[in-house]
């Protein structure tokens, strides 16, 4: 027998699934990009403001993400 | 870094270090912008006309607020993961004009990375092209070198370069300086002679 609470329950461990294997992209991405600047970048403090603003942006995304996990 | 990389020769200096025009990632940000803010416009377009049918359609659009937020928040990391790469991809890209060669260095993906130099010596002609209104305005170009060395018409070319005359008048200033630093020493060598 599917119930709501069943259903409810099933799409939180789905959403939760999404959040942690975009957190794994997430991290092998950045840790590419981060290979790629200070490998092959010119600018130093360039790539340290971009490497601010990057972490900045993705890390308020994350908490609201993670924020709206919680309230579910 | 980079210029660790680029082994110098002797008395050999970096003359310029050039990046692709702002406005390729400028156009990027605004493509990507707008993608990023279409589900927001649609979220508040299907509200506004929830509100207005509230007696026929009874959704309650307030309950989902937390499923759009996850969803949305995705969305955007997704779209900001994008821009970055773009960015990447485009500040990568570098033409590196030293007194004695000229390395030009493509960063075609993350992980696709195409690196091509000539000496001042086999230089035959700088050519540029500036196609267009922004282009004319904002003053960036393709600029591709022919050398002696090869057949290969697109092996130095580069689209979306900023002040593309002011390029191809340092190439060819460089290459005049070298051919003149050539001629002296040829011609101090033939007077010991």
């Amino acid at each position: 027998m599917i119930d709501s609470g069943n259903i409810e329950h099933f799409l939180n461990l789905g959403l939760e699934g999404i959040f942690y294997v975009t957190t794994l992209v997430f991290v092998i991405f950045s840790l590419s990009i981060g290979y790629h600047w200070f490998s092959y970048g010119v600018q130093k403090s360039r790539i340290l403001i971009m490497l601010a603003i990057y972490l900045s942006v993705s890390a308020v995304l994350f908490i609201s993400m993670s924020l709206a996990l919680t309230a579910f | 870094m980079l210029f660790e990389k680029i082994q110098l020769e002797e008395a050999e200096k970096i003359l310029q270090t050039i990046h692709r025009h702002w406005f390729v990632v400028f156009s990027h940000a605004v493509s990507i912008g707008l993608v990023a803010a279409a589900p927001l416009a649609g979220w508040i377009t299907v509200s506004i006309l929830t509100q207005q049918a509230a007696s026929t359609l009874p959704i309650d659009l307030a309950a989902y607020t937390a499923y759009f937020v996850f969803f949305y928040s995705f969305w955007l990391l997704v779209c900001w993961m994008t821009f970055i790469h773009a960015w990447t991809t485009q500040f990568l890209d570098v033409w590196v004009i030293t007194t004695r060669r000229v390395i030009v260095i493509e960063q075609v993906s993350l992980f696709r990375r195409r690196i091509g130099s000539f000496r001042l010596e086999k230089l035959q002609d700088v050519n540029i092209e500036i196609a267009g209104i922004l282009p004319t305005f904002l003053n960036y170009g393709t600029v591709e070198a022919e050398t002696a060395s090869g057949g290969h018409d697109a092996e130095f070319r580069t689209t979306h370069l900023p002040h593309p005359r002011d390029i191809k008048a340092l190439i060819l200033k460089a290459a005049d300086d070298l051919m003149k630093t050539h001629t002296t020493t040829q011609n101090k060598r033939n007077d010991l002679q």
